[in-house]
Parts: C-alpha cells; sequence; structure tokens
C-alpha cells in the first residue's frame, strides 16, 4: 500500500505532465480558458480523490471521463457561460493556424450541442479513435459515429472564414 | 472548410493550440481532493444517519402486531434545555440493535419505492464507531426544487455568519458519487471548512424517524434535541474529529441532515449551526 506523501508525490508528477494538455481539451469544450482552467481543476480533484484505487495504464481515460462529465454536468445545469470573446486573449500567434482562424473556429464550436462537441473534441483534438471515444462518453460506436457527422455538420454552417489574415503580425492583432 | 474531413483536420489544429499560464497549483488540487475524501467519508455517515431514521421508523410504525407506537425513547420537546444550546436537550440512549430491521419496510411515507443496502459507519466523525447501520435509498428521491434549497441555505449561512462563503455547489451526482443523485446536496464552502445540506425523505412522524435515527449499536454517539411547535424535530451531534451533524426531521416527512467539516478550523460555531437549521427547518 502506497503511502500518503509517495501517494501525493505520484499525483503530483501525472498533474504536472498532464495538466496543461487536459486544459486544452476543456478549452475547446467550454471556449473560455478561465472557466477551462476550473474544469481541469474540478477533473483532478476528483481523480486525487479516486487516486489510491486507479490503475497507472487507466488513469488518462479515467481523466477524460471525468473532465467530459464535469463539462457535460454544467451543461446540464444551465451554469454555461459560453459567450464568444470579441478580442482573443493575449498569446502568441500559431505559425499553422492563425489566431483569427483559431478564434472563428471556437466561436463555430460553441454553436455545436455540447454532447456533440464533447464527441468532436474527443475524437479530433484529444485524438482519441471511435473506440476510445464511446468509451469515454459510455456510449455505442454507433453513437459515437452519428454525433460526430451532426457536430461536423452544426461546426461547417456555424463556421466563417475569416477576412484575410494579413492584419494577424507576431504580435497578435494590429 | 468544405467537408467533414477538413473540418475534423481544423479542429485538430487547435491541440497545439498555445496554453496562457495556469493559476492552479498541485497543492491546491491535493488540498480540495483531501477535502472532497473527508467530504465522501462523512456522506456516508450522514447518509447512514438519515436512512437508519426512515427503515427504522418505518419498522417501528408497521410491526405486524401493530404496536407501532412502541417507540423506545423518551419524550422531550418542551423540557428545558441542559446542553449548551437553548431548546436542545440530551436523547437517552439509542434502540438496540434488534429494534432496527432491514425488510420488509413499511409503507414508503410518500408512495416512494426504497432499496436497502448494509454498511458501517467510518470512524471518526462524530456519531461513533462501528455501527452497523442501513442505506435506505428512495427510487425517486422527492424534494424541493433545487434553487430553493441553494438560496435558503446560502441565506441562511450568510446571515448566520455575516460573510460570504467562497463558493456553492447545488446537488449531489457530480459532489458526492455514493448518492447516485438521489440525495439532494448543496455544498457551501468557506475559506475554513465547509457545510453540506443533504435532503432525503423519512418516514412517520419527525420525532420517530429522529428516534430511530438515533444507531442501533451502543456505542453510537448520542444527540441532544430540540423540538418546534409544528413538531419538526433537531438533532445536534456531538462534534467528532471530522465532522459535526444536525438532523432535521419534518412534518412532511423531509429530512434535511447539515454536515459541518472542518479544514483549517470550524467554519462555523455550534449556535451558528443550529441558526442555519432553523433556517432550514422553515423549508418545510
Amino acid at each position: 500500500m502506497r503511502g500518503a506523501a509517495a501517494r501525493d508525490a505520484e499525483f503530483a508528477d501525472f498533474f504536472a505532465g498532464r495538466f496543461d494538455s487536459t486544459r486544452r481539451v476543456a478549452h475547446a469544450m467550454c471556449g473560455d480558458w478561465s472557466e477551462a482552467e476550473e474544469l481541469t481543476q474540478n477533473a483532478f480533484v476528483r481523480l486525487y480523490a479516486k487516486w489510491s484505487s486507479i490503475r497507472m495504464e487507466t488513469v488518462d481515460a479515467y481523466l477524460r471521463t471525468v473532465l467530459t462529465r464535469v463539462f457535460l454536468d454544467t451543461r446540464r445545469r444551465g451554469r454555461a457561460r459560453e459567450h464568444p470573446v470579441a478580442e482573443p486573449p493575449d498569446r502568441p500567434t500559431a505559425h499553422e493556424f492563425g489566431t483569427e482562424e483559431r478564434q472563428a473556429l471556437h466561436t463555430a464550436l460553441l454553436a455545436v450541442p455540447p454532447r456533440q462537441r464533447a464527441v468532436l473534441v474527443l475524437r479530433f483534438v484529444a485524438d482519441l479513435s471511435i473506440e476510445e471515444t464511446a468509451q469515454t462518453l459510455k456510449c455505442s460506436t454507433g453513437t459515437v459515429k452519428s454525433q460526430t457527422a451532426r457536430g461536423l455538420a452544426t461546426l461547417r454552417a456555424a463556421y466563417t472564414e475569416p477576412p484575410c489574415s494579413d492584419r494577424v503580425t507576431a504580435t497578435g492583432r494590429t | 472548410m468544405h467537408d467533414d474531413e477538413s473540418a475534423g483536420n481544423a479542429l485538430g489544429a487547435l491541440a497545439g493550440e498555445p496554453v496562457p499560464m495556469a493559476t492552479t497549483s498541485v497543492e491546491d488540487v491535493i488540498r480540495k481532493g483531501k477535502r472532497r475524501l473527508r467530504v465522501q467519508r462523512v456522506a456516508t455517515v450522514g447518509g447512514v444517519a438519515a436512512v437508519v431514521a426512515v427503515i427504522a421508523a418505518g419498522t417501528l410504525l408497521f410491526r405486524p402486531d401493530g404496536s407501532g407506537s412502541g417507540v423506545p425513547v423518551a419524550s422531550q420537546p418542551t423540557a428545558p434545555s441542559t446542553g449548551a444550546l437553548a431548546g436542545y436537550s440530551p436523547v437517552p440512549r439509542a434502540p438496540g440493535p434488534g429494534d432496527v430491521h432491514t425488510s420488509p419496510i413499511g409503507p414508503p411515507p410518500t408512495g416512494t419505492t426504497f432499496t436497502t443496502t448494509t454498511t458501517k459507519l467510518p470512524v471518526g466523525a462524530g456519531v461513533g464507531d462501528r455501527c452497523d447501520a442501513v442505506f435506505l435509498t428512495p427510487a425517486h428521491a422527492p424534494g424541493l426544487p433545487k434553487s430553493t434549497v441553494d438560496q435558503t441555505l446560502l441565506h441562511a449561512y450568510y446571515t448566520t455568519t455575516g460573510h460570504n462563503p467562497v463558493a456553492v455547489r447545488p446537488s449531489g451526482r457530480d459532489t458526492v458519487d455514493r448518492t447516485d443523485g438521489t440525495v439532494q446536496r448543496v455544498v457551501v464552502e468557506d475559506k475554513a471548512g465547509e457545510l453540506v445540506l443533504d435532503l432525503s425523505v423519512h418516514g412517520g412522524t419527525p420525532q420517530e424517524a429522529a428516534n430511530a435515527s438515533l444507531g442501533p449499536a451502543p456505542e453510537c454517539a448520542t444527540p441532544r434535541r430540540k423540538t418546534l411547535s409544528d413538531g419538526t424535530v433537531m438533532q445536534l451531534y456531538p462534534r467528532g474529529s471530522k465532522a459535526q451533524l444536525l438532523q432535521v426531521f419534518t412534518p412532511s416527512g423531509r429530512t434535511y441532515l447539515l454536515t459541518l467539516i472542518p479544514d483549517i478550523q470550524w467554519p462555523l460555531t455550534e449556535e451558528q449551526l443550529a441558526t442555519v437549521a432553523d433556517e432550514v427547518a422553515k423549508l418545510g
């Protein structure tokens, strides 16, 4: 049986290695960095509470499941704080996918219903297979396929190509 | 983004998105995780306390020989207080182990069906050690609208302590896995600790339910009790090392369980907890 200090150290290592990537997935789901941090923190708190009984080989899957549930629970309770921001926060500009494109994509993603959005994020942002996504969401692969198709259709309908990106510079908007 | 494939590829680009600096530390997460563990452990005690009340009340009320009114505890609603809190007086010892049975349970109080499981109370939560008890889970938990419960508890907390709590987390499923969402729960979090309110149902009168909740094992802690003019019974348990419980049994068949969980210190005094309970009792 692991001691409390060893358990906490092990958890801290896992936290250090996964917190940012989990936050990125959470952000894709909710579209807001502060809420993404809250969702991620809640997921890790729950993970800690189960840490003693979780097998290391399944811990990533468990974390994804918890994060998705936390996200969907907040939407079910109507406490969503989804509001597309007028200006993106200050951060470095990606080389291959500009700030404006990303922002337009996030805005379109928020138009997708939460459960379909969760499927899209797990499939394409977290890069899970259909089977892994079904396992995470506790549903059938058929459901994942149909939700993916519907979600992508909604996303494409909601996506508006940003204007020419020549206004984007290395330091952000001009 | 002209087809599903390009849409999927575009989403994939979000995986490489820059992440802003986090404000959450692993120490915060571990501290909250430990607190969550404490809440889960205490929830077991709280669930047992409320549930034993329902079972035993049903058993006592619906004995085959018709002697359902023979509740083996003294009445004390109007007795002067001998405890530290006004209106609360000590309750005599709990019924013996033979007084509580798991099945069959008498007619449910509100047309609800129940499932039962047996468990042991954990140590050090203010209710005593090694108290075998029975969970009674209503299949369809009747309750007040969540918002009403949330607002009442928050109002009671605020007016009692005069300061704002850090957070209020409504309802059960995501807070306490064990409840399966059948016990309505609100958690008020303060810097010093937490106040948890659980709402469930009981059978029989408030006094019968309160009597039945006293626990079958002799080493179970006994509470102090206060009875209001409308028949509402309130039971305050002594502080344990990890929690303090206050039950409110109302004539409408609802059981409110207030659980005070300290962190750095006790977030409420015993008097403040009792005041919050007075306000919660007004929910009926």
